[in-house]
Parts: structure tokens; C-alpha cells; sequence
């Protein structure tokens, strides 16, 4: 717990997750528009509002924003004495790992709060839908945070062996892209254990888009935690085992 | 502006991998255009195929041009900042805003490169693959070379973005901004389109779905030349405040 | 005797704060000048002032005689080398190649970028990437990088900062040797005892103003150092002083301030002649601190 409030007094000073925390925004904003160009109003009240939104979020944006929030995270470890003195501290190897995945995945956390927060906002205020979001887009965005644990760890882990910033960025790209020829393919097995495609496939939940049947069954929940547990704690370990067997 | 001043720059392109991205821009428009095309009912059909195809690529572009190019132009700014690279060359007789001109210099060329390669790459698999006859000639060429100018103006923008701001994350996430207005610039009225750069992306697509129909239309040639005019304007002007501006 | 930096009323303010007060840089040409000063005491400012990095508010600055503007900067950076703030080298590019950058972006031959290269022993380091260099390697290529143009004055900031004795003790060979070679040697350090001994003329900046300017000689007599007598018994040698003499009892010697070396010479003859015995007699190691203590009137740094 200690190590992780350290995390977030080294982020505190950078603004730069601003930028990222503007991608949910942005791509309701837009979903909006895009709607209100049509001259549409969401036929389907909020389960319209939710499909323009997080369909192609989880496409692409949402991989390459935890990619951008991981080098941030890893950035000023990256620079000057900094590497030398995490490394020689009393930290274990496995709390400064799950610290800063940790961090991250809290703030990967804050990214799906604010895309329901603004779908809540936009339904109400420019299109005066009827009440609130159903309570189950609350569990989908719950869903959805888990199941970007995996990827977090993976960029953490590529933020923390690549000093460049834009290696990692550029292997989340790619991953989101091939997480698009796989949930495009339909390939049922594949896209659970491919962690990019992972948080694709848990932002259609429900929306009938790509392979989804458009209702969300205890199965799918199911698998969408356990795949994120299990590749969560393997991908942990496989950062841990680096760090550990890295040389300074 | 000296030739050796920008033999200089080459120099220190190498190991940055700038080739290599290129490549990928050109790689990753070429395949994610195909891809579409292949998938889209349209290609199938005579009539369409060549639309079907510059529908593709009007697409492909946004999706893959802003990230890479905040990327390419991050890295060959970053490296002044790394490396005391600003006051060393103002001392060598190359100021700051004549080193971010000399960057769009040596980069540009490389994603002029990649932006042609891409349209001949599928311009290629349209006449092996497709049957669509000839194909429309003037409507590529305009696309190309109007997609090359967005291209290029997105690009000096990452530059300016990266000297300025130290944090090169700030350039990429803008970046991941761009392209979400590159790809929604389609669906929104043209004059939201035109404040931003990368709206541009839909103002010069040539092919667009009207419902389902596939409609062709000539690149937005004027908007496309102001924004050219504009870009030019504005980054000479931006790299000469950079020239005034103190150490 | 010909300048090859001189300033006149150079100052820097920003808003309200004047960074450099009214500088009057004289820096006659084949020295090397050490520009000694604490942290923020204005050292970096003036030298960017001089590469016409940053402006003045006001003042005017002469380099080889001719007055450095923005017009005359771009001939008179081709003879000024110079290393400001941290050593430049791009961490991505080995040794060889950086040097290949300075050589294109300056147009110079082959034999140009072997001799600086050899002139900081770098030669063997040459195909390692700079961001595997330590840092005394970093320096010494930043100053083979500045040295390539084969300048007439190098400005070096604090190119000692963070180096190890045997680091530092080279820089200053190096900078004695360029000097022997012609070339004027501007090179600013917080610490004295870093260019005392290289440095043939010295300037001494506190708060942005100019305290002390001219040779080494002349600043030790400006602020004498304190004559400290060993002898048997302290009290009784000081017993002998007349009081006129400022003397006080240090331990198990006498200490006298204020005497040159005339005054000295006297002193010791009126001990010896009065049948003391003087162990020993020597100047007291002074410290930048206490020049400062002396030019200041016992003011901080």
C-alpha cells in the first residue's frame, strides 16, 4: 500500500494522464455527434449511447491509453539515477512490479468510470434520455476494468524493459490491431488468452457487435474474469521473473 | 539552410528506426486497405471495385498516419532533449527553429515515401486482383497527393509538439487524439472536420458509404491547399518564435 | 595587452532580479580563465550571454575584439567551442558517429576530428554507444565535440561536475595543455580548489556581481592567508609580538593575519632575534570560502 501511494506521488506532478483521460470523453463526444449528424436520436436509448461509445474504444484507443499510462508510470524510473536507486532499495522486486501495475491499473480503472460517467452525462444532457444507465453497464464497466488488468501488466512490463517510450506504444498498437483481425475472425478460443483482444471483446459485452450474441450470459462473465485472473498472475510473473534475473 | 547542416541531421537519424516505421506506415495502410477491400461485398462487383478499394485506403490512412506519425517525429525531437542536443547545435550555428525545420526536412521525405508506396501497393492489387477495368486515374493521384499533404502537416505538427513540450507522451496521446478524429471527421459535418488537422483525413477521402450506397467524390482540392498554405504559414512562424525565444 | 572576451556593464535581469550585475569580463587571450562563483551565482547565465544564447538587458559584449550580436554570432560561433550545462552527445549514436555530426554539421576535415579525438584520449571509446559512456567519458567527448572547430576560445561550464579526482585532475591537464597550444580557456567551477591550479587568471562572481578579477598572485594578495608560527611555547612567542601585531593564540600556535611577505620576513627575524625557536611558519590553506570571507568582509557566499 505504501509502495503504491509512492506511485502516486510520482504521478501527481505530470499532467500528461490528462491527455489519455480525454480518450473516453472524446469518443462519446464524438459518438454523440455522429449521432446527432444522422439526425438521429439513440433509438435504443442507452444501449445505443453505450455501443457507439465503447465498441470502438475497445478497439484500438483503449489499448495504446493504458500503453501511453504504463511509460508514464515507468517514465521518471527511466531517467537519471532513478533506475539505480528503485533497484537498490529495500523494495522487493515483486512490490515494485505490482506496484506500479497496481497504479496502473487504477488508473486504467478511472479511464472506464469516466467512459460510463460520460455516457451517463451525454445521454442526459444532450439527448434527455429517460433516466439513468441500467445498473448492468455498471457491471460491464466493473468487467471491463478487470479485464484490462492483463494488458496493464503487459505494458508495465514493457514500459519497464524498453527505456523508449515509443517501443511499447507501438507493440500496443500492433496488438490492438491484431486484436481486430481476431475478433474479426470470430475466433472464439483465441481472443480470450490474447490479452489485447481480451478488453475488445469485454467492451462488446451486450452490444450484439462483432461476435456477440447481444445478451450477456453468466458464462461470458465468467470466462472474461477467469481469462483475466489467469493471465494477469502469468504475466505478473513473467515480469517479476525478468526483473529478477536482469543484470544493472 | 546548409546541406551540411541536414547531412548532419541524416547522421543522427540512424538507429532511431526511422526507416523501419516508415515501412510500417506503408505496410500498415497497404494490408488494413486490402483487408477492407477483400471483406467489402463492393470489391466483388465490377462497378465498385475501385471504389471499394479508395473507400479502404480513405479509411486506413487515419487509422494508421497520426499515432506513427507522432511517434516519428517524437523520437527525432526527443533525442535534442536527451542530449543537450538544443544549446549544442544553437552554439554550432544552428538554432533551435532551424533544427526543427531541418527535422521535417529529414523525416518528411520517408513519410512521402511510405504515403506513395501505399497508394502504388494498392493501386497494384486493385489491377492484379480486382476487376474493375481502369482504374480512376485523376481520383488517385488527387488522393495520393492530397493525403501526402495532410500527412506532411500532421507530421510538422508532432515536431512542434515534441521541441516544445518535453514530455513526449503528451505528443503521443495527441496523437491517439488524432486519430480518433481522423476516423469520426467522416461522420461529422465538414466544417467540424476542418478545425483539425487530422480532420482533414475525411475532407480528402475520394469514396464514402452514403448508407450503402459507395459514392465517389472529388478530394476537397481547396480546403486541402489552405490547410497546405496554413501549415506553412504557421510553422514557419512557430520555428522562428523558437529562434527568438531564449535558452 | 589584447582581450579576447571583454564585457562592459554586462547585466541579465529577469523581471525584478538581476541575475548578472554590471559585469566587466576581461579575459586576455592564451589563459585560462577560471570562472569561480557558487551555485546560482550567475556563472552559467554569463556564459550563454557570451555565446549569445541569451540576451542581455543591457551591456555589450566583445569577442576577438568585435562585438557579439545576433548579426555577428554566426561568424564568431565558428571559432568558439563551447560546453554549457550538460555534456551533448546523442546516447543512441556510438562516439564515432556523434563526432560524424559535428564534422557534417561544421564542415570539417578528417585530421580536424582526429585531433580533438586524441586531444581527450578518447580513441578507444570511439565505437561504444554514448549511452553506455560513464560520465567523465561524456565530458570528454562533449570537449572533443566543442574542441573540433579547433576554436580560439573554449568555453567550458563546470566541466569538472561530478568527475573523480583522477576525472578532474585529467580535465585540467587538458585544459593546460590547450592553453600551451594558444587557445584561450574560459572554465567555471563552484569548487576553487578544481582550476586553482590550472588557472592563470580568475574572475569571482557572488550574487551576480563580479568580487574579485585578475591573477592568482594577485587575489592571494588581495586577501592574504593568515601566517601560522609553530613553536615551543605559543604564549611566550606571542608574549614577544608587539601589540601592534594582530596575533592570537590557535592551539598549540600562533596565528598572525594581515602580513605580506615583507612583513613576515620581519617577524620571524625579530623572533629568532628575541631567542625563539619557530618550528615551522607557513600561510594557511585558504579555501575559496575564505577568499570569499575576505573579499566579502565576512559576508556569505
Amino acid at each position: 500500500m505504501q509502495a503504491l501511494r509512492a506511485e502516486f506521488i510520482k504521478l501527481k506532478r505530470s499532467l500528461s494522464w490528462t491527455v489519455v483521460f480525454l480518450l473516453p470523453l472524446v469518443m462519446v463526444l464524438s459518438g454523440a455527434v455522429n449521432t446527432l449528424m444522422a439526425g438521429e436520436q439513440p433509438d435504443d436509448g442507452w444501449h445505443t449511447m453505450w455501443l457507439r461509445s465503447a465498441v470502438f474504444y475497445g478497439l484500438f484507443p483503449l489499448a495504446v491509453g493504458i500503453g501511453i499510462l504504463a511509460s508514464l508510470v515507468w517514465r521518471s524510473e527511466h531517467q537519471g539515477g532513478n533506475w539505480n536507486a528503485l533497484m537498490s532499495g529495500p523494495t522487493s522486486t515483486w512490490r515494485i512490479v505490482a506496484a506500479k501495475a497496481g497504479s496502473l491499473s487504477l488508473l486504467t480503472a478511472g479511464m472506464q468510470i469516466l467512459l460510463l460517467s460520460s455516457v451517463a452525462a451525454v445521454g442526459k444532457l444532450v439527448f434527455g434520455l429517460p433516466g439513468m444507465p441500467p445498473p448492468d453497464y455498471l457491471g460491464i464497466t466493473a468487467l471491463i476494468a478487470v479485464a484490462c488488468l492483463p494488458v496493464a501488466v503487459l505494458q508495465s512490463g514493457l514500459s519497464m524493459i524498453f527505456r523508449s517510450f515509443a517501443v511499447p506504444i507501438a507493440v500496443a498498437f500492433t496488438g490492438a490491431g491484431l486484436a481486430v483481425v481476431l475478433l474479426l475472425a470470430e475466433l472464439p478460443g483465441l481472443v480470450w488468452v490474447f490479452p489485447y483482444a481480451l478488453i475488445g471483446r469485454t467492451t462488446q459485452l451486450g452490444t450484439g457487435t462483432f461476435a456477440d450474441s447481444g445478451h450477456i450470459s453468466a458464462v461470458d462473465v465468467l470466462t472474461v474474469l477467469g481469462a483475466s485472473g489467469l493471465l494477469t498472475v502469468v504475466l505478473l510473473f513473467g515480469s517479476v521473473a525478468w526483473l529478477e534475473r536482469k543484470d544493472f | 539552410m546548409k546541406a551540411s547542416a541536414l547531412a548532419a541531421e541524416l547522421t543522427k537519424t540512424r538507429r532511431l528506426r526511422t526507416g523501419l516505421m516508415t515501412l510500417a506506415l506503408a505496410v500498415a495502410v497497404t494490408g488494413l486497405t486490402i483487408a477492407s477491400a477483400a471483406t467489402s461485398p463492393a470489391f466483388s462487383s465490377p462497378q465498385d471495385s475501385w471504389s471499394a478499394l479508395l473507400a479502404g485506403i480513405g479509411l486506413a490512412f487515419p487509422v494508421c498516419s497520426p499515432l506513427l506519425l507522432a511517434v516519428l517525429a517524437s523520437r527525432q525531437v526527443d533525442i535534442e532533449h536527451q542530449s543537450n542536443g538544443w544549446i549544442f547545435a544553437q552554439t554550432s550555428r544552428v538554432t533551435p527553429g532551424a533544427l526543427c525545420r531541418l527535422k521535417l526536412l529529414t523525416t518528411g521525405p520517408g513519410v512521402g515515401l511510405a504515403t506513395i508506396t501505399a497508394s502504388l501497393l494498392v493501386l497494384a492489387f486493385g489491377l492484379l486482383a480486382g476487376d474493375g477495368g481502369a482504374p480512376p486515374w485523376g481520383l488517385w493521384v488527387g488522393y495520393t497527393l492530397c493525403v501526402l499533404a495532410v500527412n506532411l502537416v500532421v507530421l510538422g505538427l508532432h515536431i512542434l509538439l515534441a521541441a516544445r513540450i518535453q514530455n513526449q507522451l503528451v505528443g503521443l496521446g495527441i496523437g491517439v487524439l488524432g486519430t480518433l478524429f481522423g476516423v469520426f471527421a467522416s461522420a461529422m459535418p465538414a466544417a467540424i472536420a476542418h478545425i483539425t488537422p487530422w480532420g482533414y483525413y475525411s475532407l480528402v477521402a475520394v469514396a464514402e458509404y452514403q448508407g450503402e450506397e459507395l459514392m465517389l467524390q472529388r478530394p476537397a482540392v481547396v480546403s486541402i491547399a489552405a490547410l497546405a498554405a496554413l501549415a506553412a504559414l504557421g510553422f514557419t512562424a512557430v520555428t522562428t518564435f523558437f529562434d527568438h525565444k531564449e535558452a | 595587452m589584447s582581450f579576447v572576451v571583454s564585457t562592459e556593464h554586462l547585466s541579465k535581469r529577469y523581471g525584478d532580479t538581476a541575475v548578472v550585475n554590471d559585469l566587466n569580463l576581461r579575459i586576455p587571450e592564451g589563459c585560462v580563465y577560471g570562472f569561480l562563483g557558487p551555485n546560482g551565482s550567475g556563472k552559467s547565465t554569463t556564459m550563454k550571454m557570451l555565446l549569445s544564447l541569451i540576451r542581455p538587458s543591457s551591456g555589450t559584449i566583445e569577442i576577438f575584439g568585435e562585438p557579439m550580436s545576433r548579426h555577428s554570432r554566426r561568424r564568431l560561433l565558428g571559432s568558439i567551442g563551447s560546453l554549457i550545462e550538460s555534456p551533448p552527445g546523442y546516447g543512441h549514436l556510438t562516439g564515432a558517429e556523434n563526432m560524424r555530426v559535428v564534422q557534417r554539421l561544421l564542415g570539417l576535415s578528417d585530421q580536424q576530428i582526429a585531433l580533438a579525438v586524441d586531444t581527450v584520449r578518447l580513441g578507444k571509446q570511439m565505437n561504444k554507444k554514448v549511452r553506455n559512456y560513464s560520465l567523465g567519458m561524456k565530458q570528454r567527448l562533449g570537449i572533443a565535440m566543442a574542441l573540433a572547430r579547433q576554436p580560439r576560445l573554449l568555453i567550458l561550464d563546470e566541466p569538472t561536475n561530478g568527475l573523480d579526482p583522477a576525472g578532474i585532475d585529467e580535465i585540467r591537464q587538458l585544459l593546460r595543455r590547450l592553453a600551451d597550444g594558444g587557445v584561450t580557456v574560459m572554465v567555471s567551477s563552484h569548487l576553487l580548489g578544481e582550476i586553482d591550479k590550472t588557472a592563470n587568471m580568475l574572475g569571482i562572481l557572488s550574487g551576480g556581481q563580479m568580487l574579485f578579477q585578475g591573477s592568482r598572485e594577485a587575489l592571494f594578495t588581495a586577501s592574504l592567508p593568515d601566517l601560522i608560527l609553530s613553536t615551543p611555547d605559543p604564549r611566550h612567542t606571542r608574549s614577544l609580538l608587539n601589540s601592534a601585531a594582530d596575533a592570537h593564540i590557535d592551539g598549540s600556535a600562533v596565528r598572525v593575519s594581515g602580513l605580506d611577505s615583507t612583513g613576515a620576513a620581519h617577524l620571524i627575524r625579530h623572533l629568532v632575534n628575541a631567542g625563539d625557536e619557530i618550528y615551522e611558519a607557513r600561510r594557511d590553506e585558504q579555501s575559496l570560502e575564505d577568499v570569499f570571507m575576505h573579499l566579502t568582509g565576512g559576508g556569505e557566499l
